[in-house]
């Protein structure tokens, strides 16, 4: 840990730990669920602001009463953010944390 | 923000007594936790990290405590109030910004860095510079935010008590000013957190009495709420149809763009939320704090759209204007309304409440700002890139690239280095040399002074800029933070063959690029609202510049690195993605 003088060369234990089946389990499960879904929510995103300045005709077209088109995608980006923020949560608990940290102390015990 | 005429249906006279009450109340109790809270512990890790450990519910309260300024809970609604629709979309890019905040960013950044931004960076790229740069834009983003809270806290308390004279607004920001520099310099991380703990609860509470409250006046009917809003707009069925703000010509709507754009990638790299994450211990816990801030922040903002209808419902726009020309007072007009009319005592106990959390909202968001911009002064810009640069040893430049792997005598003396850059030693392994021990002791009160020396350079800026609208600066700052410090840090922790002058460049590439373009924009020149009405040189059309900074930012930072003479560390990459993702060796 930190403050004592490192025994062993720290740059060989993290290149070896990176390139370990079990961080490179870690990494893939990471990054196959954040590049995907951060590509999806910032398209729909910046599609539903650029939809007030392309298409304000379509976003006036009435749906329910006094809400139109407009309003039920501004709510569907409220309701889309609770979920991904939940299926996020929920990878990361079943997916990632066990195995980081035992992989997390596995490393230190090297670093020691 | 700046209006001349008092509210019509806003208490009068002795009905401010009670306000001034409880805004006394609010200051007290700020400085009794500041004082408490200042007691424990004057280390580094308190100072900048409020000795990590905070629970993350109580981290998730303390972030939606950073990120609802006052500008989001009067601003938001009071947008909505005005212009219906317009001001929905403004919430929304608040809100889904947190997916980035979580998925990209909370827990690599957790690992990886140790108090501020410049942290990660320094991790993999060991240069001055580019700590340099990223704690010098991390100053500039927070004084623009800093100056926008504290023009707003100006005019909002000016009018939430009852005057509007010039005077009244000085000394206001001269007092929040205050305030804010003796939170930050005695209490530190641990007395701001807190702050943020009690004012996010007080807001989110006070949402929800007011929206239970409209509910119940409309009998749940939210249908109902819309119609009647739209009904007292005075624009009728375009109120709930885009474009009542943001709609009469292509640049106004290519200006909406640019602000979305700005808002969804800004809050990721606003250094008082990224600081936020060194409070609780694992990156786990900074996972689950992100998750209830996303709760508390959007919840807060669905009931914001609500309380927005309910103010033109139930006042109506040309009121809510006429009060204030920006909106800002709303929400306590819409108390005083729901607690039973002016001159009712529920009317004016409700009103005084929702002032009296405005302010304390003000007070925390500032207090968090200042520190948030000592630390980068003091960490970044004296200790890591000042101080910290390798004295008598400029041979080392090329030696930590090659010589790591030599006898043990190298790497101990690059230890101590990498201590001074990324700060891998701790308050108490630094006990065995004595030295460094020091140089936290003396980081601190530069800190400590830095948080002064700022709050003083805040309060000349704001009662300079008293005349610029709050919303444009928010969301100057977004398009700063987005352009300067996002393309870096996602740069930093994905990008393998990333270098240090591709960071450096890909900081100056947005942060000047942002800059400029506002200097040249229609906010400063050129309209009878800008910050120079009298002058014309403006030649940018936009008021936001993020749609075209923040592509220049992550541009810049790919030639650079493609430029770049020479490749990246590889075995620096393995240690922040090693330490990124398991936590192995995070602090």
């Amino acid at each position: 840990m930190p403050g004592t003088v490192p025994e062993v060369d720290r740059t060989e234990v993290y290149r070896a730990v990176q390139r370990s089946a079990a961080f490179q389990r870690i990494r893939h499960s990471y990054r196959t669920f954040v590049f995907p879904v951060s590509g999806v929510f910032l398209a729909w995103y910046l599609f539903y602001v650029a939809a007030q300045a392309a298409a304000p005709a379509l976003m006036r077209r009435p749906v329910a009463g006094p809400v139109n088109v407009a309003w039920l995608l501004g709510l569907l980006q409220f309701a889309t953010t609770f979920l991904l923020a939940w299926m996020y949560a929920r990878n990361a608990r079943t997916k990632r944390d066990r195995a980081a940290l035992s992989l997390r102390w596995d490393t230190q015990d090297q670093l020691r | 923000m700046r209006t001349a005429t008092p509210p019509p249906v806003a208490p009068t006279g002795d009905h401010h007594g009670l306000a001034v009450v409880l805004f006394a109340v609010v200051v007290l109790v700020t400085l009794a936790i500041t004082f408490w809270a200042g007691r424990r512990g004057g280390a580094a890790e308190d100072f900048y990290a409020g000795g990590r450990d905070f629970t993350p519910l109580q981290n998730g309260f303390a972030l939606s405590g950073d990120y609802l300024s006052a500008a989001s809970f009067l601003g938001v609604a009071g947008l909505i109030a005005l212009y219906g629709y317009d001001g929905v979309l403004y919430s929304i890019g608040f809100l889904v910004a947190w997916l980035v905040v979580l998925m990209l960013v909370a827990e690599l950044v957790r690992n990886a860095g140790r108090y501020t931004l410049a942290d990660v960076l320094a991790l993999r790229l060991r240069r001055r510079k580019v700590r340099a740069a990223a704690g010098g834009a991390s100053v500039v983003v927070t004084l623009f935010y800093l100056v926008a809270q504290m023009v707003g806290a100006g005019s909002l308390v000016a009018l939430l008590l009852g005057t509007n004279s010039a005077q009244a607004r000085t000394w206001t920001i001269v007092a929040v000013g205050g305030l804010m520099i003796v939170y930050v310099t005695i209490g530190g991380m641990r007395a701001t957190t807190w702050i943020q703990i009690v004012k996010a609860f007080l807001l989110v509470a006070g949402s929800v009495v007011l929206t239970v409250l409209l509910v119940v006046r409309f009998h749940g009917d939210v249908l109902e709420l819309m119609r009647q809003a739209a009904q007292h707009s005075g624009a009728g069925q375009r109120y709930l149809e885009p474009g009542l703000k943001y709609g009469k010509s292509f640049t106004s709507r290519l200006d909406f763009f640019s602000l979305g754009l700005a808002l969804v990638l800004g809050t990721a790299g606003l250094p008082h939320i990224l600081s936020r994450f060194y409070t609780v211990p694992t990156a786990r816990a900074a996972r689950r704090s992100t998750m209830w801030a996303i709760g508390l922040v959007g919840g807060f903002y669905l009931m914001a759209i609500a309380l927005g209808l309910g103010a033109t419902a139930l006042i109506g726009s040309a009121e809510v204007r006429q009060a204030n020309s920006a909106g800002n007072t709303a929400v306590p007009l819409l108390a005083l309304v729901l607690g039973g009319g002016n001159g009712s005592t529920g009317g004016v106990v409700l009103f005084a409440l929702i002032s009296a959390i405005a302010f304390a909202t003000i007070l925390a968001v500032v207090a968090g700002l200042t520190l948030a911009s000592s630390a980068a002064f003091a960490h970044d810009i004296w200790a890591g890139a000042w101080r910290g640069r390798p004295r008598g040893s400029r041979g080392s430049r090329g030696g930590r690239a090659r010589g790591r792997r030599a006898v043990v005598p190298a790497s101990r003396r690059e230890r101590g280095e990498a201590d001074a850059w990324t700060g891998t030693g701790t308050a108490d392994g630094a006990g065995a040399d004595g030295a460094p021990a020091v140089a936290e002791h003396d980081e601190v009160l530069v800190a400590r002074v830095a948080a002064v020396g700022i709050g003083a350079v805040a309060i000349v800026l704001s009662l300079f800029a008293q005349q610029l609208n709050v919303a444009f600066l928010v969301g100057l700052a977004f398009a700063v933070a987005a352009s300067a410090n996002l393309p870096v840090l996602l740069y930093s922790l994905f990008w393998r063959r990333f270098t240090a002058r591709g960071a450096v460049w890909s900081v100056y590439g947005g942060l000047i690029p942002a800059v400029v373009l506002v200097a040249f924009s229609p906010v400063v020149s050129g309209t009878k609202v800008a910050l120079f009405p009298g002058m014309d040189f403006h030649w940018f059309p936009l008021e936001n510049p993020g749609v075209v900074s923040i592509p220049l930012g992550f541009l810049a930072g790919w030639i650079g690195t493609l430029t770049s003479p020479e490749p990246a560390d590889p075995d620096r990459y393995a240690e922040l993605e090693v330490r990124a993702l398991t936590g192995a060796g995070a602090v």
